[in-house]
């Protein structure tokens, strides 16, 4: 190969790397300046003009950088360059390279020493290096760019910035006939108080935020006839910077925003949030106390505190009641205001002076946490605790309390109870004991139990006498007198001397004491003793007349579900023929179902997506198609397989 | 068909064991007038007990405050919205009353702001005809409690049925005397009770 062809072959490889490299560095500054600007966004948002310039600037820097790799690399053009370039870094040549390329002189005409002094230049070692070096730089600063872009995700900002700068460059004026619905962009302004910053929607079917959010739509071309409508209500888009403007509140309710130019139609969800009210758990006191005595001193409480959006402030609420029925008193305090300053999760701490809250017995305390968030459009949330309840026992509330004397009630039972005991053992010796004996014990039982009903008589009169001179029943008088009735029967059997008979009446008095001392003695506090109505005996003896009212049957509830899956396939239907007024209906169908069946409105929204991308519409609509099926149900099917059929 | 099984609700704050013969009365009332296969005794049923759910109608009233425990506010919530019919009365027929604001606060707190009943409602029709309602109390003519005749019920509806039934009216005073006692009276004034429970069972 002559010197020439070797210089020639060394130019054409350092052109193409002087392209390829413009071309990378372009890129990797235009990567840069991309870069840039999201980290500029991310510190405070772009204004839309910033925006608009960021494409235009990027596209500038990378032309700029290549016209610099470009201009340097212009010797590459001519074999004198090169030959002069490769002489520059091996100077032993002494210009033999540059005469051997003269294109003035061919090869025979040059000495023998001068090409061979010429042939000796390492032309591709110095190529070579150079092109893997120049490359190197390139890339590897293109990679880094890239990388650093595909972390910080450009793609929201790009689109905002494509959409900002066709309203900036597009005339409107030579667009007469075109939509100026599209290119559109939705500005969300959440309110003041969630302390959130605004957000930038491009080209938005759905439009989701906090209740009472600023929403502001933005397209090209001059306001007029352009409209916004959330159903009945219609308002007319004012001029803006740029372009058109409307702006709407987030309402409390799903609904959609008819955005309408002329002929154009185009349909916006409008997706509230709501701004959830605080979650408080209260966790001291961790349980339901009763105290038997005044507790005094010192009592701590504690509650966790957790909002969406951020916490305002907290308290808890101290109730105390005392006395019981109609003549009870309440007093209710609060503690300190505890400010939570929008953090997201708190703890409220207190303590109650148990000596200044008056209890006394049969006090009731009941404590809970209160806390609140900063929402000042739907609310203040309020989150409220699980209440616990301080009981401070009452005496006669209480089982605990000292036992009271015996009643005669209590007395009379332990005598019987001493009696049955005894009969009892008396039976089973009655096969040790001589006749006489036995019957001489049985009659002495028989008095002992005479002695006892006595007793129980004069406790039913003392119970029955009403003080002026009448007797009326009462419930434990009523008891009494039927435990007395068995006490007689008992003695009878007793009397001569067959105490197996009279064993069943006596356990029989003994329950019924029983049940008399209970109801006599005790009034538990919590307990409502229930009273049997002898229904036979008053049923159907009331006089007063009636007039019932015909029993309709309710209306069925509305089947959400089925109502929802009936549009969407009407929807689907209309695909067919007319896929725009398709997408409409499930818009509308999913806007419905953003209360009713969040799961399927999620699920519609992705169909849409799908749908606007191309998708088929069975394939679009298939999950939410499954969401809306009915759960499945086991029907009985017929029997197993069963041997014995005909064989052909 | 089940007995009917008439059900005083139990919960933990407050009294509301504060009408120990209301439930004995109202028994008697639905034997006296209707033909419903009623059971001779009542029971007491815990608001966060899973027996709740066996009882269509459920009677709570009280004096002191009342809140609810989270195991009794879910409970309520679902038996209410199952189909469950309870009934709050205030003991105290006071509005300003601690027994009032708290079980209102509650009552919103677990289903949103209660319905004003009209007067219309069938209700009030279902078996006695009762032509000025709400049927007044003995404690509202008199005077006594907030000294104001309460000319409305306050409810909750689910799916256009009652669900939850409030009334300051303070019934439980009116009806807690013992059944006997009725046949000294001109008037029953326990016939709304029955209006309730035909209610609760056949809407």
């Amino acid at each position: 190969m002559t010197p020439l062809d070797r210089v020639r072959r060394a130019q054409h490889w350092l052109a193409a790397t002087v392209l390829v490299t413009a071309l990378l560095w372009a890129l990797a500054l235009a990567m840069a300046v991309v870069i840039v600007a999201i980290a500029a966004n991310l510190i405070a948002p772009l204004a839309p003009l910033l925006r608009a310039a960021i494409a235009p600037t990027a596209i500038g820097a990378g032309l700029l950088s290549a016209g610099t790799v470009l201009w340097r690399g212009r010797r590459a053009r001519s074999l004198g360059h090169v030959a002069l370039w490769v002489e520059e870094r091996q100077p032993q040549l002494r210009y033999a390279l540059v005469a051997a390329v003269d294109p003035r002189f061919s090869v025979a005409e040059l000495s023998s020493e001068l090409v061979e002094s010429a042939s000796g230049a390492d032309v591709e070692r110095l190529v070579d290096r150079s092109v893997r070096r120049a490359l190197g730089r390139a890339l590897m600063s293109c990679a880094v760019a890239g990388g650093v872009l595909a972390l910080l995700g450009p793609r929201d900002l790009l689109r905002a910035a494509a959409t900002d700068f066709a309203l900036r460059t597009r005339s409107p004026a030579g667009a007469p006939m075109a939509s100026r619905l599209t290119p559109l962009r939705a500005e969300v302004l959440p309110p003041r108080y969630s302390r959130l910053t605004e957000q930038t929607l491009v080209e938005p079917t759905t439009v989701s935020a906090l209740i009472g959010s600023g929403v502001v739509f933005k397209g090209i071309g001059p306001a007029s006839g352009v409209t916004l409508a959330v159903g009945t209500d219609v308002r007319p888009a004012a001029e803006g910077t740029g372009g058109w403007s409307g702006a709407l509140v987030m309402p409390k309710d799903p609904a959609v925003v008819t955005l309408r130019d002329r002929q154009y139609q185009r349909l916006v969800v409008l997706a509230p949030r709501v701004d959830s009210a605080p979650n408080v758990i209260l966790r001291l006191p961790a349980h339901d106390t009763t105290y038997q005595t005044v507790p005094r001193g010192l009592l701590t409480v504690e509650a966790g505190a957790t909002d969406d959006i951020g916490l305002a402030y907290g308290y808890f609420e101290y109730l105390v009641s005392t006395g019981s029925e109609e003549s009870f008193q309440t007093a209710a305090s609060e503690s300190r205001r505890e400010e939570f300053n929008n953090a997201r999760s708190a703890t409220l701490h207190a303590t109650i002076n148990l000596d200044t809250m008056k209890l006394v017995p049969g006090s009731v305390l009941h404590i809970r946490a209160v806390a609140f968030d900063y929402n000042d459009v739907t609310g203040p949330g309020k989150g409220i605790s699980e209440t616990r309840t301080l009981r401070i026992a009452e005496k006669p509330d209480s089982t605990s309390i000292t036992a009271a004397p015996p009643l005669p009630i209590d007395s009379m039972w332990i005598s019987q109870r001493l009696l049955n005991m005894k009969t009892d053992t008396l039976i089973r010796a009655e096969r040790k004991l001589v006749r006489e004996e036995f019957a001489h014990r049985s009659s002495g039982y028989s008095n002992a139990q005479e002695d006892i009903r006595r007793r129980v008589l004069a406790v039913v009169a003392l119970l029955e006498d009403n003080g002026v001179g009448g007797s009326f029943f009462t419930d434990e008088s009523k008891l009494l007198r039927q435990a007395a009735d068995l006490m007689w029967s008992a003695r009878e059997d007793l009397g001569v001397a067959q105490p197996d008979s009279a064993m069943p009446y006596m356990k029989q008095a003994l329950k019924i004491l029983d049940d008399a001392r209970m109801a006599y003695r005790y009034y538990l506090r919590g307990i409502l003793r229930p009273v049997v109505v002898n229904i036979e005996r008053v049923r159907l003896q009331g006089k007063d007349s009636t007039a019932t009212a015909p029993l309709l049957p309710r209306a069925v509830p509305r089947d959400v579900r089925a109502a929802l899956a009936a549009r969407i396939d009407a929807a689907a239907r209309l695909y067919q023929t007319a896929p725009e007024a398709a997408m409409d209906s499930l818009t509308y169908a999913r806007v419905a179902a953003l209360t009713a069946v969040p799961g399927v409105a999620a699920a519609l929204d992705t169909a849409l997506t799908q749908l606007r991308r191309g998708a088929a519409i069975d394939s679009a609509l298939a999950r939410t198609r499954r969401l809306l099926e009915p759960p499945a149900r086991v029907i009985a099917g017929p029997p197993d397989w069963q041997a014995g059929g005909v064989e052909r | 068909m089940s007995r009917f099984v008439f059900a005083t609700a139990e919960y933990v704050s407050g009294d509301w064991e504060s009408a120990p013969a209301l439930p004995e009365n109202l028994i008697d009332s639905v034997a006296r007038y209707t033909s419903i296969d009623v059971a001779p005794v009542g029971v007491n049923v815990k608001l966060s007990s899973p027996e709740l759910f066996d009882h269509p109608f459920v009677w709570m009233t009280g004096h002191l405050p009342v809140r609810f425990t989270d195991a009794e506010r879910r409970n309520v919530k679902r038996y209410v919205e199952r189909g469950g019919f309870l009934m709050i009365d205030d003991h105290n027929h006071d509005v300003t009353g601690q027994f009032h604001k708290t079980v209102t606060e509650e009552i919103e707190r677990t289903f949103g702001k209660m319905t004003r009943l009209p007067n219309a409602h069938e209700l009030y029709r279902c078996f006695f005809v009762f032509e000025n309602p709400p049927p007044n109390t003995h404690h509202e003519l008199n005077g006594y409690g907030d000294d104001l005749l309460h000319r409305y019920l306050d409810a909750v509806l689910v799916n256009g049925r009652i669900g939850l039934l409030y009334s300051n009216k303070d019934y439980s005073s009116e009806w807690n005397f013992h059944a006997e006692t009725k046949k000294f009276m001109t008037q029953d004034p326990t016939k709304f009770g029955v209006n309730l429970i035909v209610y609760a069972l056949t809407r």
